[in-house]
Protein backbone atom coordinates (compact mmCIF):
# COMPACT_ATOMS: atom_id res chain seq x y z
CA UNK A 1 0.00 0.00 0.00
CA UNK A 2 1.65 3.00 -0.86
CA UNK A 3 1.81 5.91 1.80
CA UNK A 4 1.85 9.41 1.17
CA UNK A 5 4.93 10.94 3.44
CA UNK A 6 5.45 14.39 3.89
CA UNK A 7 8.30 16.44 2.83
CA UNK A 8 10.95 16.14 4.85
CA UNK A 9 12.90 19.49 6.06
CA UNK A 10 15.79 20.64 3.94
CA UNK A 11 19.44 18.24 4.56
CA UNK A 12 21.08 18.82 7.87
CA UNK A 13 23.55 21.47 8.28
CA UNK A 14 25.89 19.12 9.30
CA UNK A 15 26.32 20.90 12.76
CA UNK A 16 25.24 17.95 14.89
CA UNK A 17 27.21 15.79 13.04
CA UNK A 18 30.24 17.73 13.30
CA UNK A 19 30.57 16.81 17.28
CA UNK A 20 28.46 13.30 17.23
CA UNK A 21 30.42 11.32 14.46
CA UNK A 22 34.00 12.28 16.93
CA UNK A 23 34.80 9.04 18.69
CA UNK A 24 35.04 10.55 21.48
CA UNK A 25 31.83 11.52 21.85
CA UNK A 26 31.11 7.97 23.28
CA UNK A 27 31.90 9.73 26.67
CA UNK A 28 29.03 11.78 28.17
CA UNK A 29 29.17 14.97 30.51
CA UNK A 30 29.07 12.77 33.06
CA UNK A 31 31.83 10.84 32.35
CA UNK A 32 29.52 7.64 31.29
CA UNK A 33 29.86 5.66 28.18
CA UNK A 34 26.87 6.16 26.20
CA UNK A 35 27.82 5.02 22.78
CA UNK A 36 24.20 6.06 21.48
CA UNK A 37 25.70 9.55 21.16
CA UNK A 38 27.65 8.55 18.55
CA UNK A 39 26.21 9.29 15.04
CA UNK A 40 27.95 9.04 11.95
CA UNK A 41 27.70 9.63 8.35
CA UNK A 42 27.56 6.27 6.91
CA UNK A 43 24.78 5.08 9.26
CA UNK A 44 22.99 7.88 8.07
CA UNK A 45 23.77 7.71 4.68
CA UNK A 46 22.06 4.01 5.08
CA UNK A 47 18.78 4.87 6.64
CA UNK A 48 15.62 5.72 4.71
CA UNK A 49 15.61 8.31 7.29
CA UNK A 50 19.53 9.75 5.31
CA UNK A 51 17.88 13.52 4.28
CA UNK A 52 16.08 14.22 7.60
CA UNK A 53 17.40 17.36 9.64
CA UNK A 54 18.37 15.54 13.23
CA UNK A 55 15.68 18.22 14.78
CA UNK A 56 13.01 16.52 12.84
CA UNK A 57 13.17 13.47 15.07
CA UNK A 58 14.87 15.22 18.41
CA UNK A 59 12.62 18.04 17.98
CA UNK A 60 12.59 19.15 21.83
CA UNK A 61 16.59 20.15 20.96
CA UNK A 62 15.55 23.09 18.76
CA UNK A 63 15.02 25.16 21.63
CA UNK A 64 16.87 23.51 24.65
CA UNK A 65 19.66 22.51 23.36
CA UNK A 66 21.10 19.14 25.22
CA UNK A 67 18.81 20.26 28.31
CA UNK A 68 17.49 17.00 28.91
CA UNK A 69 18.10 13.78 27.61
CA UNK A 70 15.58 13.48 24.65
CA UNK A 71 13.63 10.31 23.68
CA UNK A 72 13.30 11.09 19.57
CA UNK A 73 11.20 8.29 19.91
CA UNK A 74 7.92 10.14 20.38
CA UNK A 75 8.75 11.73 17.32
CA UNK A 76 8.41 8.65 15.19
CA UNK A 77 4.46 8.64 15.83
CA UNK A 78 3.98 11.96 14.20
CA UNK A 79 4.60 10.54 10.65
CA UNK A 80 3.64 7.18 11.36
CA UNK A 81 0.48 7.45 13.47
CA UNK A 82 -1.26 4.66 12.76
CA UNK A 83 1.72 2.20 13.31
CA UNK A 84 2.18 4.18 16.71
CA UNK A 85 -1.55 3.84 17.83
CA UNK A 86 -1.34 -0.06 17.48
CA UNK A 87 1.73 -0.37 19.08
CA UNK A 88 0.30 1.73 22.21
CA UNK A 89 -2.67 -0.64 22.25
CA UNK A 90 -0.39 -4.24 21.74
CA UNK A 91 0.92 -5.92 24.20
CA UNK A 92 4.62 -4.01 23.61
CA UNK A 93 3.42 -0.62 24.25
CA UNK A 94 1.21 -1.33 27.03
CA UNK A 95 3.17 -3.72 29.29
CA UNK A 96 6.74 -3.15 30.54
CA UNK A 97 8.55 -6.32 30.45
CA UNK A 98 9.85 -5.87 33.83
CA UNK A 99 11.59 -3.37 36.58
CA UNK A 100 14.50 -3.39 35.00
CA UNK A 101 13.67 -4.12 31.44
CA UNK A 102 11.61 -1.35 29.96
CA UNK A 103 9.01 -1.52 27.37
CA UNK A 104 10.32 -2.06 23.58
CA UNK A 105 9.77 0.65 21.71
CA UNK A 106 10.01 1.58 17.68
CA UNK A 107 13.88 1.75 17.86
CA UNK A 108 14.14 -1.22 19.71
CA UNK A 109 13.08 -3.31 16.78
CA UNK A 110 13.96 -0.88 13.90
CA UNK A 111 17.05 0.95 14.99
CA UNK A 112 17.27 4.36 15.34
CA UNK A 113 19.79 6.26 13.29
CA UNK A 114 19.99 3.36 10.69
CA UNK A 115 16.60 2.56 10.13
CA UNK A 116 15.49 0.97 7.04
CA UNK A 117 12.51 0.06 5.13
CA UNK A 118 10.46 -2.94 6.52
CA UNK A 119 10.04 -4.56 3.69
CA UNK A 120 13.79 -4.28 2.31
CA UNK A 121 15.75 -8.05 2.46
CA UNK A 122 18.11 -6.86 5.10
CA UNK A 123 15.16 -6.40 7.82
CA UNK A 124 13.18 -9.06 6.87
CA UNK A 125 16.60 -11.46 6.82
CA UNK A 126 16.87 -9.92 10.52
CA UNK A 127 13.50 -10.22 11.74
CA UNK A 128 13.22 -13.45 13.41
CA UNK A 129 16.37 -12.16 15.24
CA UNK A 130 15.39 -8.89 16.59
CA UNK A 131 12.53 -10.98 18.19
CA UNK A 132 15.24 -13.09 19.32
CA UNK A 133 16.94 -10.60 21.32
CA UNK A 134 14.33 -10.79 24.43
CA UNK A 135 11.91 -13.81 23.07
CA UNK A 136 15.37 -16.10 23.32
CA UNK A 137 13.53 -19.59 24.14
CA UNK A 138 11.73 -19.20 21.08
CA UNK A 139 14.23 -18.06 18.90
CA UNK A 140 15.73 -21.36 19.75
CA UNK A 141 12.96 -22.90 18.96
CA UNK A 142 11.62 -21.17 15.65
CA UNK A 143 15.41 -21.42 14.40
CA UNK A 144 15.88 -25.31 14.24
CA UNK A 145 13.19 -28.35 12.86
CA UNK A 146 10.25 -26.26 11.85
CA UNK A 147 8.59 -25.83 8.40
CA UNK A 148 10.35 -22.10 8.46
CA UNK A 149 12.80 -21.91 11.01
CA UNK A 150 15.73 -22.37 8.56
CA UNK A 151 14.99 -20.11 5.19
CA UNK A 152 13.91 -17.23 7.39
CA UNK A 153 18.05 -16.63 8.18
CA UNK A 154 18.04 -16.54 4.10
CA UNK A 155 15.43 -14.93 3.06
CA UNK A 156 13.95 -13.26 0.73
CA UNK A 157 10.90 -11.05 1.86
CA UNK A 158 8.69 -14.08 0.63
CA UNK A 159 9.35 -15.67 3.65
CA UNK A 160 7.56 -15.76 7.09
CA UNK A 161 9.09 -14.40 10.08
CA UNK A 162 7.50 -14.29 13.37
CA UNK A 163 5.89 -11.04 12.70
CA UNK A 164 3.92 -12.64 10.02
CA UNK A 165 1.88 -14.84 12.05
CA UNK A 166 2.02 -13.17 15.23
CA UNK A 167 1.68 -9.36 14.01
CA UNK A 168 4.02 -6.78 14.61
CA UNK A 169 2.74 -3.22 15.63
CA UNK A 170 -0.52 -4.40 17.31
CA UNK A 171 1.58 -7.56 18.60
CA UNK A 172 -0.96 -9.42 21.37
CA UNK A 173 -0.87 -12.29 23.43
CA UNK A 174 -2.39 -15.46 22.12
CA UNK A 175 -5.23 -15.49 24.50
CA UNK A 176 -6.41 -12.27 23.31
CA UNK A 177 -9.55 -13.00 20.47
CA UNK A 178 -8.09 -10.24 18.37
CA UNK A 179 -4.58 -12.18 17.89
CA UNK A 180 -3.57 -13.43 14.47
CA UNK A 181 -2.54 -17.02 16.21
CA UNK A 182 -5.57 -16.85 18.53
CA UNK A 183 -7.38 -20.41 17.75
CA UNK A 184 -9.79 -19.03 16.20
CA UNK A 185 -8.26 -17.06 13.79
CA UNK A 186 -5.18 -19.37 13.24
CA UNK A 187 -6.11 -21.54 10.21
CA UNK A 188 -7.17 -18.00 8.62
CA UNK A 189 -3.80 -16.50 9.10
CA UNK A 190 -2.02 -19.69 7.45
CA UNK A 191 -4.38 -19.22 4.40
CA UNK A 192 -2.95 -15.65 3.90
CA UNK A 193 -0.03 -17.19 2.38
CA UNK A 194 -1.20 -21.04 1.62
CA UNK A 195 -4.89 -19.85 0.22
CA UNK A 196 -6.03 -23.38 -0.07
CA UNK A 197 -4.97 -24.57 3.70
CA UNK A 198 -6.86 -27.72 5.19
CA UNK A 199 -8.22 -27.24 8.69
CA UNK A 200 -5.39 -29.00 10.00
CA UNK A 201 -2.72 -26.97 8.22
CA UNK A 202 -2.66 -25.44 12.28
CA UNK A 203 -1.45 -28.82 13.43
CA UNK A 204 1.86 -28.58 12.07
CA UNK A 205 4.53 -27.36 14.59
CA UNK A 206 5.78 -24.18 14.47
CA UNK A 207 8.13 -23.72 17.24
CA UNK A 208 9.92 -27.57 17.13
CA UNK A 209 12.87 -26.91 19.17
CA UNK A 210 16.42 -26.58 17.78
CA UNK A 211 18.76 -29.26 18.64
CA UNK A 212 18.58 -33.31 17.27
CA UNK A 213 15.69 -34.13 19.68
CA UNK A 214 12.34 -32.62 19.61
CA UNK A 215 10.16 -32.70 22.38
CA UNK A 216 7.19 -34.58 20.83
CA UNK A 217 7.04 -38.11 21.24
CA UNK A 218 6.40 -39.15 17.83
CA UNK A 219 9.34 -37.01 16.14
CA UNK A 220 11.68 -38.00 19.03
CA UNK A 221 11.19 -41.49 17.54
CA UNK A 222 11.78 -40.35 14.10
CA UNK A 223 14.98 -38.47 14.88
CA UNK A 224 16.25 -40.77 17.13
CA UNK A 225 15.78 -43.75 14.20
CA UNK A 226 17.18 -41.48 11.86
CA UNK A 227 20.34 -41.13 13.93
CA UNK A 228 21.00 -44.13 15.05
CA UNK A 229 20.51 -45.14 10.93
CA UNK A 230 23.35 -42.39 10.09
CA UNK A 231 25.71 -43.51 12.71
CA UNK A 232 25.54 -47.14 12.30
CA UNK A 233 25.95 -46.68 8.77
CA UNK A 234 28.77 -44.11 9.10
CA UNK A 235 30.43 -46.45 11.79
CA UNK A 236 30.30 -50.04 9.66
CA UNK A 237 31.32 -48.48 6.67
CA UNK A 238 33.80 -46.64 8.79
CA UNK A 239 35.40 -49.79 9.90
CA UNK A 240 35.04 -51.45 7.01
CA UNK A 241 37.21 -48.52 5.58
CA UNK A 242 39.56 -48.15 7.69
CA UNK A 243 40.59 -52.40 7.83
CA UNK A 244 40.38 -51.72 4.23
CA UNK A 245 42.82 -48.53 4.33
CA UNK A 246 45.21 -51.05 6.45
CA UNK A 247 45.00 -53.90 3.75
CA UNK A 248 45.89 -51.58 0.89
CA UNK A 249 49.05 -50.50 3.33
CA UNK A 250 50.38 -53.58 4.15
CA UNK A 251 50.17 -54.92 0.64
CA UNK A 252 52.09 -51.93 -0.31
CA UNK A 253 54.41 -53.21 1.98
CA UNK A 254 55.05 -56.18 1.11
CA UNK A 255 55.54 -55.65 -2.04
CA UNK A 256 58.02 -53.07 -1.50
CA UNK A 257 59.78 -55.45 0.58
CA UNK A 258 59.95 -58.14 -2.07
CA UNK A 259 61.65 -55.74 -4.59
CA UNK A 260 64.10 -54.57 -2.48
CA UNK A 261 65.07 -58.43 -1.51
CA UNK A 262 64.68 -59.04 -5.18
CA UNK A 263 67.70 -55.71 -5.94
CA UNK A 264 69.93 -57.40 -3.40
CA UNK A 265 69.86 -60.76 -5.14
CA UNK A 266 70.39 -59.37 -8.52
CA UNK B 1 49.99 -45.36 -14.70
CA UNK B 2 45.96 -46.16 -14.52
CA UNK B 3 45.71 -42.41 -15.96
CA UNK B 4 47.83 -43.76 -18.76
CA UNK B 5 46.31 -47.15 -19.24
CA UNK B 6 42.51 -45.63 -19.43
CA UNK B 7 43.41 -43.08 -21.84
CA UNK B 8 44.46 -45.73 -23.75
CA UNK B 9 41.84 -47.31 -26.35
CA UNK B 10 42.63 -50.83 -26.40
CA UNK B 11 40.57 -54.19 -27.29
CA UNK B 12 40.15 -56.67 -24.58
CA UNK B 13 37.77 -59.43 -23.24
CA UNK B 14 34.63 -57.90 -21.77
CA UNK B 15 30.99 -58.73 -20.04
CA UNK B 16 28.17 -55.89 -20.27
CA UNK B 17 27.34 -54.89 -16.83
CA UNK B 18 25.37 -51.75 -17.35
CA UNK B 19 22.83 -51.01 -20.42
CA UNK B 20 22.57 -47.76 -22.09
CA UNK B 21 19.59 -47.12 -20.51
CA UNK B 22 21.27 -48.06 -17.05
CA UNK B 23 24.27 -45.51 -17.76
CA UNK B 24 21.45 -42.57 -19.51
CA UNK B 25 19.88 -43.45 -15.32
CA UNK B 26 22.80 -43.11 -13.60
CA UNK B 27 23.82 -39.73 -15.08
CA UNK B 28 20.25 -38.36 -14.72
CA UNK B 29 20.54 -39.73 -10.96
CA UNK B 30 23.88 -37.97 -10.53
CA UNK B 31 23.80 -34.51 -11.53
CA UNK B 32 19.70 -34.01 -10.01
CA UNK B 33 21.49 -35.30 -6.67
CA UNK B 34 24.49 -33.23 -7.54
CA UNK B 35 21.99 -30.13 -7.60
CA UNK B 36 19.93 -31.12 -4.34
CA UNK B 37 22.97 -31.65 -2.72
CA UNK B 38 24.31 -27.93 -3.64
CA UNK B 39 21.29 -26.36 -3.58
CA UNK B 40 19.56 -28.07 -0.49
CA UNK B 41 22.82 -28.31 1.70
CA UNK B 42 23.26 -24.33 1.94
CA UNK B 43 19.08 -24.43 2.73
CA UNK B 44 19.32 -26.65 5.23
CA UNK B 45 22.32 -25.41 7.51
CA UNK B 46 21.42 -21.62 5.95
CA UNK B 47 23.56 -19.88 9.12
CA UNK B 48 27.04 -21.71 8.19
CA UNK B 49 29.81 -19.30 6.62
CA UNK B 50 29.51 -21.34 3.39
CA UNK B 51 25.66 -20.83 2.71
CA UNK B 52 25.59 -17.38 1.48
CA UNK B 53 28.23 -18.38 -1.03
CA UNK B 54 27.07 -21.07 -2.26
CA UNK B 55 23.51 -19.56 -2.36
CA UNK B 56 25.36 -16.68 -4.58
CA UNK B 57 25.63 -19.38 -7.14
CA UNK B 58 22.03 -19.92 -7.70
CA UNK B 59 20.84 -16.12 -7.49
CA UNK B 60 19.67 -16.34 -3.67
CA UNK B 61 17.78 -19.03 -1.78
CA UNK B 62 14.65 -18.20 -4.21
CA UNK B 63 16.97 -19.66 -7.05
CA UNK B 64 18.56 -22.17 -5.14
CA UNK B 65 14.62 -23.32 -4.30
CA UNK B 66 13.92 -22.92 -7.80
CA UNK B 67 17.32 -25.64 -9.11
CA UNK B 68 16.04 -27.96 -5.73
CA UNK B 69 12.37 -28.39 -7.30
CA UNK B 70 13.81 -29.26 -10.77
CA UNK B 71 16.26 -31.43 -9.44
CA UNK B 72 13.82 -33.26 -7.59
CA UNK B 73 11.83 -33.89 -10.96
CA UNK B 74 14.80 -34.76 -12.34
CA UNK B 75 15.57 -37.31 -9.22
CA UNK B 76 12.05 -38.82 -9.03
CA UNK B 77 12.64 -39.15 -13.33
CA UNK B 78 15.50 -41.33 -12.55
CA UNK B 79 13.33 -43.62 -10.44
CA UNK B 80 10.96 -43.84 -13.21
CA UNK B 81 13.80 -44.73 -15.72
CA UNK B 82 14.38 -47.32 -13.65
CA UNK B 83 11.21 -49.01 -13.59
CA UNK B 84 10.57 -48.17 -17.13
CA UNK B 85 13.78 -49.65 -18.31
CA UNK B 86 13.09 -52.78 -16.58
CA UNK B 87 9.29 -53.56 -17.91
CA UNK B 88 10.44 -52.70 -21.14
CA UNK B 89 12.92 -54.58 -20.99
CA UNK B 90 10.68 -57.70 -19.88
CA UNK B 91 7.89 -56.67 -22.05
CA UNK B 92 10.40 -57.43 -25.10
CA UNK B 93 11.91 -60.57 -23.20
CA UNK B 94 15.54 -59.29 -22.39
CA UNK B 95 14.81 -59.55 -18.68
CA UNK B 96 12.70 -60.99 -16.57
CA UNK B 97 11.67 -60.72 -12.62
CA UNK B 98 12.62 -64.07 -12.39
CA UNK B 99 16.17 -63.22 -12.42
CA UNK B 100 15.89 -60.91 -9.42
CA UNK B 101 16.03 -64.23 -7.09
CA UNK B 102 19.18 -65.58 -9.27
CA UNK B 103 22.87 -66.22 -7.78
CA UNK B 104 24.17 -62.60 -9.43
CA UNK B 105 20.85 -60.68 -8.67
CA UNK B 106 21.35 -57.05 -6.91
CA UNK B 107 19.22 -58.16 -4.07
CA UNK B 108 20.30 -59.14 -1.25
CA UNK B 109 20.41 -62.83 0.42
CA UNK B 110 21.87 -64.90 3.35
CA UNK B 111 25.11 -65.21 1.38
CA UNK B 112 25.76 -61.30 1.73
CA UNK B 113 25.45 -61.33 5.31
CA UNK B 114 28.05 -64.25 5.38
CA UNK B 115 30.62 -62.32 3.06
CA UNK B 116 30.57 -59.42 5.43
CA UNK B 117 32.07 -61.53 7.81
CA UNK B 118 34.65 -63.39 5.59
CA UNK B 119 35.58 -60.05 3.74
CA UNK B 120 36.89 -58.42 7.26
CA UNK B 121 38.62 -61.90 8.39
CA UNK B 122 40.29 -61.06 4.58
CA UNK B 123 41.17 -57.24 5.20
CA UNK B 124 42.69 -58.63 8.55
CA UNK B 125 44.49 -60.98 6.70
CA UNK B 126 43.11 -63.85 8.31
CA UNK B 127 41.26 -65.62 5.19
CA UNK B 128 40.93 -65.62 0.90
CA UNK B 129 38.59 -62.98 -0.62
CA UNK B 130 35.44 -63.90 -0.38
CA UNK B 131 33.67 -65.17 -3.52
CA UNK B 132 31.83 -61.80 -4.50
CA UNK B 133 29.15 -62.43 -7.03
CA UNK B 134 28.10 -59.99 -9.85
CA UNK B 135 27.52 -56.84 -6.93
CA UNK B 136 29.12 -57.27 -3.51
CA UNK B 137 27.36 -56.72 -0.16
CA UNK B 138 28.31 -53.12 0.08
CA UNK B 139 27.27 -52.33 -3.41
CA UNK B 140 24.02 -54.22 -2.85
CA UNK B 141 23.89 -51.74 -0.03
CA UNK B 142 24.73 -48.73 -2.14
CA UNK B 143 21.40 -49.82 -4.83
CA UNK B 144 19.33 -50.75 -1.68
CA UNK B 145 19.78 -47.54 0.10
CA UNK B 146 19.38 -45.30 -3.01
CA UNK B 147 15.92 -47.54 -3.75
CA UNK B 148 15.16 -46.16 0.54
CA UNK B 149 16.69 -43.06 0.02
CA UNK B 150 14.40 -42.24 -2.94
CA UNK B 151 11.31 -43.32 -1.30
CA UNK B 152 12.03 -41.19 1.45
CA UNK B 153 13.74 -38.15 0.15
CA UNK B 154 10.77 -38.47 -2.58
CA UNK B 155 8.06 -38.55 -0.36
CA UNK B 156 8.48 -36.19 2.52
CA UNK B 157 10.12 -33.60 -0.29
CA UNK B 158 6.81 -33.70 -2.32
CA UNK B 159 4.79 -33.26 1.51
CA UNK B 160 6.35 -30.08 2.04
CA UNK B 161 6.36 -29.11 -1.69
CA UNK B 162 2.48 -29.30 -1.47
CA UNK B 163 1.26 -29.10 2.07
CA UNK B 164 -1.78 -28.42 1.10
CA UNK B 165 -2.91 -30.94 -0.70
CA UNK B 166 -1.01 -34.08 1.67
CA UNK B 167 -2.97 -32.15 4.52
CA UNK B 168 -5.76 -32.64 2.92
CA UNK B 169 -5.85 -35.99 4.58
CA UNK B 170 -2.59 -36.27 6.09
CA UNK B 171 -2.28 -35.06 10.16
CA UNK B 172 -0.10 -32.60 10.47
CA UNK B 173 2.48 -33.21 12.67
CA UNK B 174 3.97 -35.56 9.54
CA UNK B 175 4.89 -31.95 8.14
CA UNK B 176 7.61 -32.15 10.67
CA UNK B 177 8.12 -35.45 10.15
CA UNK B 178 8.99 -34.94 6.81
CA UNK B 179 11.59 -32.42 7.35
CA UNK B 180 13.20 -34.38 10.17
CA UNK B 181 13.17 -37.31 7.83
CA UNK B 182 14.50 -35.19 4.49
CA UNK B 183 17.16 -33.88 6.17
CA UNK B 184 18.97 -36.88 7.54
CA UNK B 185 18.35 -38.43 4.94
CA UNK B 186 19.84 -36.31 2.64
CA UNK B 187 22.92 -36.15 4.71
CA UNK B 188 23.06 -39.56 4.96
CA UNK B 189 22.95 -40.03 1.49
CA UNK B 190 25.65 -37.28 1.02
CA UNK B 191 28.33 -38.84 3.35
CA UNK B 192 27.60 -42.53 1.73
CA UNK B 193 27.92 -41.09 -1.65
CA UNK B 194 31.32 -39.22 -1.39
CA UNK B 195 32.39 -41.81 0.84
CA UNK B 196 31.13 -45.11 0.69
CA UNK B 197 30.44 -45.23 -3.23
CA UNK B 198 32.99 -43.01 -4.30
CA UNK B 199 36.24 -44.80 -2.24
CA UNK B 200 34.76 -48.18 -3.96
CA UNK B 201 34.19 -46.67 -7.63
CA UNK B 202 36.49 -44.32 -8.60
CA UNK B 203 38.92 -43.59 -5.94
CA UNK B 204 39.83 -47.37 -5.80
CA UNK B 205 44.02 -47.53 -6.41
CA UNK B 206 43.49 -49.70 -9.82
CA UNK B 207 41.07 -47.41 -11.61
CA UNK B 208 41.78 -44.08 -9.86
CA UNK B 209 40.55 -41.66 -11.34
CA UNK B 210 37.41 -43.01 -13.22
CA UNK B 211 35.76 -46.26 -12.95
CA UNK B 212 35.17 -46.58 -16.55
CA UNK B 213 32.48 -49.05 -16.41
CA UNK B 214 29.87 -46.11 -15.64
CA UNK B 215 30.92 -44.34 -19.20
CA UNK B 216 31.59 -48.11 -21.38
CA UNK B 217 29.07 -50.32 -19.83
CA UNK B 218 31.74 -53.07 -20.14
CA UNK B 219 33.60 -54.56 -17.56
CA UNK B 220 37.12 -56.16 -18.78
CA UNK B 221 37.06 -60.00 -18.21
CA UNK B 222 40.07 -60.00 -15.85
CA UNK B 223 38.65 -57.41 -13.24
CA UNK B 224 36.03 -59.58 -12.66
CA UNK B 225 38.34 -62.56 -11.77
CA UNK B 226 40.08 -60.22 -9.50
CA UNK B 227 36.90 -58.26 -7.94
CA UNK B 228 34.12 -61.05 -8.26
CA UNK B 229 35.38 -64.54 -8.39
CA UNK B 230 31.75 -65.60 -7.86
CA UNK B 231 30.30 -64.30 -10.95
CA UNK B 232 33.56 -65.05 -13.14
CA UNK B 233 32.65 -68.55 -12.55
CA UNK B 234 29.56 -68.27 -14.36
CA UNK B 235 30.81 -65.57 -16.83
CA UNK B 236 33.82 -67.02 -17.96
CA UNK B 237 33.45 -69.11 -21.28
CA UNK B 238 29.99 -68.21 -21.77
CA UNK B 239 28.09 -66.33 -24.78
CA UNK B 240 27.80 -62.88 -22.29
CA UNK B 241 31.90 -62.34 -23.12
CA UNK B 242 32.94 -60.44 -26.05
CA UNK B 243 35.49 -58.47 -27.66
CA UNK B 244 35.55 -54.75 -27.39
CA UNK B 245 37.14 -51.30 -27.35
CA UNK B 246 37.65 -49.91 -23.81
CA UNK B 247 39.54 -47.23 -22.67
CA UNK B 248 37.58 -43.56 -22.01
CA UNK B 249 38.46 -40.14 -22.90
CA UNK B 250 39.41 -37.11 -21.64
CA UNK B 251 35.91 -36.21 -21.30
CA UNK B 252 34.94 -38.61 -19.03
CA UNK B 253 37.94 -37.67 -17.05
CA UNK B 254 36.97 -34.21 -16.61
CA UNK B 255 33.30 -35.13 -15.36
CA UNK B 256 34.88 -37.16 -12.41
CA UNK B 257 37.37 -34.67 -11.62
CA UNK B 258 34.09 -32.50 -11.69
CA UNK B 259 32.04 -34.61 -9.43
CA UNK B 260 35.11 -35.96 -7.11
CA UNK B 261 35.97 -32.60 -6.25
CA UNK B 262 33.13 -30.59 -5.84
CA UNK B 263 31.53 -33.53 -3.68
CA UNK B 264 34.35 -33.16 -1.26
CA UNK B 265 34.28 -30.09 -0.82
CA UNK B 266 30.71 -29.78 0.24
CA UNK B 267 31.41 -32.71 2.23
CA UNK B 268 34.12 -31.34 4.36
CA UNK B 269 31.52 -27.98 4.63
CA UNK B 270 28.78 -30.12 5.60
CA UNK B 271 30.85 -32.71 8.06
CA UNK B 272 32.76 -29.73 9.70
CA UNK B 273 29.42 -27.95 10.33
CA UNK B 274 27.53 -30.91 11.05
CA UNK B 275 30.10 -31.86 14.11
CA UNK B 276 29.88 -28.34 15.47
CA UNK B 277 25.89 -28.83 15.58
CA UNK B 278 26.34 -31.83 17.15
CA UNK B 279 28.83 -30.60 20.05
CA UNK B 280 26.32 -27.90 20.62
CA UNK B 281 23.49 -30.58 20.68
CA UNK B 282 25.03 -33.86 22.46
CA UNK B 283 27.71 -31.78 24.04
CA UNK B 284 26.60 -32.71 27.45
CA UNK B 285 26.58 -36.18 26.73
CA UNK B 286 30.60 -35.71 26.74
CA UNK B 287 30.85 -33.46 30.07
CA UNK B 288 27.70 -34.58 31.85
CA UNK B 289 26.85 -30.96 32.39
CA UNK B 290 23.56 -30.08 31.24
Amino acid sequence: MAQEWPTPSPPPTNECVGCHALPDIVWADDGRYRPGLLVTGDELAGSVHGDFRCTDCHSALGATMHARRDAARDSCARCHEREAAEYEEGYHGSQGVSDTVPKPTCVTCHGSHQVQPARTRTFVHRASEQCARCHEQMAERFAGGNPFGMETHLAGVEVATCADCHGYHLVLPTEDPRSPVNEANILETCRRCHTNAPANFVDVQMHVPTGAIPDDPRLRVITIYMLTLLIGTFAFFGYLTILGIRFELRKQAERARLRESAGGVL
Amino acid sequence: MSVIATTRVREELVVRRWSWWARATHAVLALSVFGLILTGMPMHYADAFWAEPLLWLWRGERGAAAVHKVCAVGFLSSAAMHVIGMLLAWVTGRWSPRALFDEDSILPRWRDVRQVGEYIRYLKGEGPRPEFPRFTFWEKFDYLAEVWGLLIIGLTGLVMWFPARFLAFLPGWLVNAARIFHSYEAILAMGFLFTVHYFNTHLRPEVFPVDEVIFTGNIPLHEIRERYPGWYKRVAGSNQVFRARTGVGPMAFLISAFYLSVGFVILMLVMTTAALEAVRYFGWLLTGAE
